[in-house]
C-alpha cells in the first residue's frame, strides 16, 4: 500500500496535542484561494515522494520518543489526506497497532465511503469548516459544500472520535456576521457538541520551518477575532484558545 | 534591597574596563621579599601581603564583603602569569587586542616579571573547591588538619602544609579587615537600611570563613570571600562555586528576601574583575540526584533561578542537572527563563553524566556529586578538577592531516583504507599530545602552586601537595573540537569520492589545497548527508570515529603509562581560533572559517527540526564516548516557548532527550525581528542574553558581525 507524500514535518505544535509529526499528503480536490500549502494541491508533484506504508511508518516513528512524553503523535494533513484513503487507512492502522496517537486534518472533501473507511483508525479529527452556505463555499473553494458537511455530520453521529472543528477566518469570504452565524448554528444543530478553534489567518509560523513560504499572510485583527469568538460562544460552541494555528 | 541590587547590576553593565595595578604591585613586593624561600611559602606569604594590603570595597556592592580590584571592572592583573590578554578574550571582544599595551603598566613591573612569569595570564582554574567543608568546619578546621599532619611526609610536604596554613590565615585576616571596615562604615552611615547591611557584613566577617557559617547570609559571605580569594591567589577561568543549592541546604531560607540575597551574591561573583567584564564562566550547578536517586532540588533551587532572572548577567552562568524526578515547578521555571531570552539555565543530563564518571572509575557518591567547572566541563567539588589540564584534539584537523599526507591517492580504494590512514595519523597525534601534556602537568604545581586553593581540595592537605598532584581523582580530559566538521567530512568523502565517484580522492585533496578553486567541488561536498539531521548515512561516521578514537586513546595511554583520559567536547569561542589555523576541509568548509560551535549542527539548527538534531546526538552514547561532557547548541524560535502548551512540549522534548542518552543541552530561543530591533536599539534590550558556544553574553555587547550571525540563525527558523 502506498502514499504520495509532499513532505514530512517534525516538531509540529499546532496540529493536535503534544509534539507531532505531520505528514502532508499530495493532492486536494478543492482550491481555496487563501491556501497555505498550494504545493500540495496538484495530484502529483516533482517534490512529492511515493512511500510504501511499511517504509513510511518507521520514518515517522523516529520521533516516537517525543510523542510518548508529550501526548503527541502523527497528524495526516495535506492536501486532502482522505483523497488517498486506501494508503491512509493502512498507515493509520499500522500506527494504531503500535500505540501511536493519530490525527487527521481534513476539509471533509471526500467520498462518504472513504470517510467511513478511515474513521475507525482516527483518534482525533481536525475538521476544517470553511463555510456552510453553498454559494460562499463554492466561491471560495471551487467545491460543493454538501459532501463535506454530511461527512462531518456522519462522523459526529456515528462515531465517538473527538472532533475539533477549525474555522479559518478569511476576510471577504466567511468573515461576516451572516456566514459565521450560519456556521455556528450548523454546528449547534449537530448530534453532539463540538469545540471549535478559530484560526485568525496566521501562516504556519515556526512550523513552516525552512521550507519557507512565499504566501501573502492574511491577518485578522483582534477585534474581529473577539467578535467571532463571542458569536460562537453565544451559540454554545466552546472556542479553544490557542496561541496561533495554521490552516489547511 | 531590590533597588540596590539593580543599581549594582547597572553599574557593572555600564562601567568600561580599565586596569588595577594594586595586586600586581603587592605581588611584586611579595616576591621581592620572599623569593628566596621555597616556592609554596613565597607564594603563601605573597598572598598574605596582597590580602593584608588590598583596598577594601564596601561601596559598589555593599551587601557582601570582598573585591578583587580597587574599582569595578578594573582588571586585576596576575603578573606571575604574565601581563597577557587571553586569546579567547580577544576573540570575544576585538577591542581587547591591544588593551594592556594601551595601559600604563610601569616598566619596572614588566621588567621584574619578564623572566619570572609562567605565562597564560592566570592559573588553570576550572575547579570547584569543597565549599561544604568551608561552611561546616571553617578555614580553621582545615588549618587544624594541616597542623595535625605537620610531621608527616618529606620536608616539601611540610612546607606545602605550612603554606596552606599561612594562606588560610591570610583569608581569615582579610575577612577581619572587612569586619573592621564595615563596622566603622556602619557607625558613620546615616541611612538605617544601609547601616543594617553594613553591620551584617561586620558581624559575619568576624565569624566566616574562619568558623562554621551559622545562617544563609554567613554561608554566602564565606563563599564570596573564598571564591574571590581563589582568583586573587591566581586562578583564572571557571573557578566555579559548584552545587550551591546542595551546599547551602542546611541554611535554607525561602523568602522574597532570599532571592534578593542570592542576586546580590551572584552580582558579587559577576564583579570579579580578573579580566574585567570578560566572562570567567564561573559555573553554578543546581539540582540533580544523589547516589540513592533522591532529587536534591530544594527551595533554593528555584530561588537561584529567580535570582538569575533578576540580575540577568552572563557570568556566573547557571546549569541545571536534568532528570526524570525534577519537580515540574523547577522545569517550568527553567523553560520560562529560556523563553524569556536569558539563554540560561543550561541543562546537564544527570543520568549520562554520572554514569560516564562511574565508568571512568569514580565512586558512585562522588559521580552523583559532579558539577560543571567550565563552559561545560565536568568536575567534582574538592575531588576532580582535571578538565583543563588535558591535551587538545582538533578532530577535523586529524582528517585533514591524514588526507594531505596521502602520497598516492589512487591506492586508497575505499573508506576502510582511509580510516586506516586516519587511525595512524590519530595515533601519532595523540601520542605527541599526551606526552607534551604529561610534561606540562608535572611542572604546573611547581612554578606557581596555589596552596590556598589546594587546601580546599580533599586529600591535598593530608598529602601536603598542590592540587595538580594531590587530588582524589586524576582524570585529565581529552578536549576535542571540530567533531561535526570531521563527521561531515567523512560522510562527504564516502558519498562524493567512494560512492558516487563524482571526484577522485586526488582531485579532492587538490581542492583542499586550493581552497575549492572550483566551486562545484565544494557544493557537491556541501550537498552530501550531514550530521545532526537524524540521517544514518552521516551519523554512522560519528560512531565510527568515536570507537576508533577510544581504541587509539587506550593504546596510547597504555604505551605511555599515562592515566585514563575523559573525552570531552568543549568550544567556548575557540572554534573561530581553530578554524583560522586550518585549511579547507572535506565537509566543504573554506580555509580559515570557523569550525562548528558545538557537537551538533552548525548554529544549533537542523533543517529537519530540533528533534532530528537531538536524535542524532542521542546516538553518541556519552557515558561511554564523552565522559568528560560535550556542549550541544540548540536554537529554537521564540514562538516555540511562548505559551504554556509549547513550553510543556519543550519540557517533554528535553525529558525524552535526556532519558534516552543526552548529556548536555544549551538553548537559544531567538526571534529575528526582536534581534533586529535589539541591534538598532540596544538600550531597549539591555537584558537580552545569548549563549555563544561556551559562554553567555549580553546581545547588546556583541560585535555587529556576531549580532548579524545570530539574526541570520533566527531567520532560518522563521
Amino acid at each position: 500500500m502506498e502514499l504520495l507524500v509532499n513532505r514530512i514535518q517534525r516538531y509540529c505544535l499546532h496540529d493536535g496535542p503534544g509534539i507531532r509529526t505531520t505528514v502532508f499528503l499530495q493532492g486536494c480536490p478543492i482550491r481555496c484561494w487563501w491556501c497555505h500549502n498550494p504545493e500540495t494541491r496538484a495530484k502529483t508533484s516533482a517534490d512529492a515522494r511515493l512511500y510504501e506504508v511499511t517504509e513510511l511508518a518507521p520514518v515517522l516513528e523516529r520521533d516516537a520518543r517525543y510523542w510518548a512524553r508529550s501526548g503527541g503523535g502523527v497528524t495526516a494533513s495535506g492536501g486532502e489526506p482522505l483523497q488517498q484513503a486506501a494508503g491512509l487507512q493502512a498507515l493509520l492502522r499500522l500506527l494504531g497497532s503500535r500505540g501511536h496517537h493519530r490525527a487527521v486534518e481534513t476539509s471533509g472533501a471526500a467520498d462518504s465511503g472513504d470517510v467511513r473507511r478511515i474513521a475507525p483508525h482516527v483518534d482525533l479529527w481536525l475538521w476544517d469548516v470553511k463555510a456552510v452556505s453553498p454559494g460562499t463555499y463554492r466561491k471560495g473553494t471551487g467545491g460543493e459544500v454538501n459532501g463535506p458537511l454530511s461527512n462531518l455530520s456522519w462522523v459526529l453521529k456515528s462515531t465517538e472520535t473527538p472532533v475539533t472543528v477549525r474555522v479559518p477566518l478569511i476576510p471577504d469570504f466567511n468573515l461576516d456576521e451572516v456566514e459565521l452565524q450560519r456556521i455556528a448554528l450548523w454546528l449547534k444543530n449537530q448530534s453532539r457538541p463540538v469545540e471549535a478553534e478559530l484560526l485568525p489567518g496566521h501562516s504556519c509560523g515556526s512550523n513552516k520551518g525552512s521550507a519557507g513560504s512565499a504566501q501573502k499572510s492574511i491577518s485578522v485583527d483582534s477585534q474581529s477575532l473577539e467578535h467571532a469568538r463571542s458569536l460562537f460562544e453565544e451559540n454554545g460552541i466552546p472556542v479553544l484558545r490557542k496561541p496561533s494555528g495554521g490552516f489547511a | 534591597m531590590k533597588e540596590l541590587i539593580l543599581q549594582c547590576r547597572d553599574l557593572l553593565r555600564s562601567t568600561p574596563d580599565s586596569i588595577c595595578l594594586e595586586r600586581a604591585r603587592l605581588a611584586t613586593e611579595g616576591y621581592q621579599r620572599y623569593e628566596g624561600e621555597p616556592v609554596p611559602l613565597c607564594r603563601a606569604k605573597t598572598f598574605q601581603h596582597i590580602l593584608d594590603n588590598m583596598t577594601l570595597d564596601l561601596g559598589t556592592n555593599p551587601v557582601f564583603a570582598g573585591s578583587t580590584s580597587t574599582h569595578p571592572r578594573a582588571w586585576m592583573l596576575l603578573p606571575e602569569y604574565g601581563f597577557v590578554v587571553p586569546e579567547q578574550a580577544v576573540q570575544e571582544d576585538e577591542a581587547l587586542a591591544g588593551f594592556l599595551d594601551g595601559q600604563a603598566i610601569p616598566d619596572e613591573l614588566r621588567a621584574f616579571w619578564a623572566s619570572r612569569s609562567v605565562g597564560g595570564g592566570a592559573g588553570v582554574g576550572h575547579l570547584a573547591v569543597d565549599l561544604a567543608r568551608v561552611l561546616s568546619e571553617g578555614l580553621e578546621g582545615i588549618m587544624a588538619e594541616a597542623e595535625s599532619c605537620a610531621g608527616d611526609g618529606d620536608p616539601a610536604s611540610a612546607d606545602y602544609r605550612k603554606a596552606m596554613i599561612l594562606s588560610c590565615d591570610a583569608v581569615i585576616r582579610w575577612a577581619a579587615h572587612y569586619a573592621d571596615a564595615a563596622r566603622e562604615a556602619a557607625q558613620r552611615e546615616g541611612d538605617r537600611g544601609m547601616k543594617r547591611i553594613l553591620s551584617r557584613v561586620a558581624e559575619s566577617c568576624r565569624q566566616v570563613p574562619a568558623k562554621p557559617a551559622r545562617n544563609l547570609f554567613e554561608a554566602l559571605q564565606a563563599i564570596v570571600l573564598v571564591q574571590l580569594a581563589i582568583h586573587i591567589e591566581g586562578h583564572g577561568y571557571s573557578v566555579s562555586p559548584g552545587l550551591l543549592d546542595r551546599v547551602l541546604r542546611p541554611y535554607c531560607e525561602d523568602r522574597e528576601e532570599t532571592t534578593e540575597l542570592l542576586a546580590a551574591f551572584m552580582l558579587k561573583l559577576s564583579a570579579n574583575s580578573l579580566w574585567g567584564s570578560h566572562s570567567k564562566t564561573q559555573a553554578i550547578t543546581l539540582g540533580g540526584l544523589d547516589a540513592r536517586g533522591a532529587d536534591q532540588c530544594n527551595p533554593l533551587t528555584l530561588r537561584f533561578l529567580d535570582a538569575c532572572d533578576l540580575v540577568r548577567m552572563p557570568d556566573p552562568h547557571v546549569f541545571i542537572r536534568w532528570h526524570e524526578k525534577i519537580s515540574g515547578q523547577v522545569k517550568e521555571r527553567a523553560i520560562e527563563l529560556l523563553g524569556s531570552g536569558l539563554s540560561m539555565p543550561m541543562l546537564v543530563g544527570d543520568e549520562q553524566t554520572a554514569r560516564g564518571l562511574m565508568q571512568a572509575g569514580v565512586a558512585a557518591d562522588d559521580a552523583w556529586s559532579y558539577c560543571v567547572i567550565g563552559c561545560n566541563e565536568l568536575g567534582i567539588p574538592g575531588k576532580l578538577a582535571d578538565s583543563a589540564v588535558g591535551p587538545l584534539l582538533n578532530d577535523v584537523a586529524v582528517l585533514n592531516e591524514a588526507l594531505l599526507g596521502i602520497e598516492q591517492p589512487d591506492s586508497v580504494r575505499n573508506m576502510n583504507d582511509l580510516m586506516r590512514i586516519m587511525r595512524n595519523r590519530l595515533k601519532t597525534h595523540l601520542a605527541q599530545r599526551l606526552r607534551n601534556q604529561m610534561n606540562r602537568r608535572a611542572n604546573m604545581g611547581e612554578r606557581a602552586p596555589t596552596p590556598f586553593t589546594s587546601s580546599l581540595m580533599g586529600g591535598c592537605v593530608r598529602r601536603g601537595c598542590d592540587l595538580h598532584s594531590g587530588m582524589v581523582y586524576s582524570l585529565p580530559s581529552l578536549v576535542e573540537r571540530g567533531f561535526t566538521n570531521l563527521v561531515n567530512g567523512l560522510a562527504a568523502l564516502e558519498e562524493v569520492v567512494f560512492d558516487k565517484r563524482h571526484l577522485s580522492l586526488g582531485e579532492l585533496i587538490a581542492a583542499l589545497r586550493n581552497n575549492f578553486a572550483d566551486p562545484c567541488v565544494r557544493s557537491g561536498l556541501l550537498d552530501a548527508p550531514k550530521w545532526g539531521n537524524d540521517d544514518d548515512r552521516a551519523d554512522k561516521w560519528a560512531l565510527a570515529w568515536m570507537e576508533m578514537r577510544d581504541q587509539v586513546r587506550l593504546e596510547v595511554e597504555e604505551e605511555l603509562g599515562d592515566r585514563r583520559h575523559l573525552s570531552s567536547h568543549v568550544v567556548r569561542s575557540l572554534h573561530h581560533i581553530d578554524g583560522r589555523q586550518l585549511g579547507a576541509s572535506p565537509d566543504g568548509r573554506l580555509a580559515g572559517s570557523p569550525l562548528c560551535d558545538s557537537i551538533g549542527a552548525p548554529g544549533g539548527i537542523s533543517p529537519e527540526g530540533p528533534t532530528a538534531l537531538l536524535n542524532s546526538v542521542i546516538k553518541l552514547d556519552p557515558a561511554i564516548h564523552w565522559p568528560g561532557g560535550y556542549n550541544l547548541n540548540l536554537t529554537i524560535a521564540k514562538g516555540t516557548a511562548s505559551d504554556e502548551s509549547s513550553r510543556r512540549n519543550l519540557i517533554a522534548m528535553m525529558d525524552a532527550f535526556f532519558a534516552d542518552g543526552g548529556q548536555e543541552l544549551q538553548i537559544n530561543c531567538l526571534d529575528a525581528s526582536m534581534l533586529r530591533d535589539a541591534k538598532d536599539h540596544p538600550e531597549r534590550y539591555a537584558d537580552l542574553l545569548v549563549r555563544i558556544a561556551g559562554f553567555n553574553a549580553l546581545f547588546a555587547r556583541l560585535s555587529a558581525e556576531e549580532q548579524e550571525e545570530l539574526i541570520a540563525r533566527a531567520e532560518m527558523l522563521d
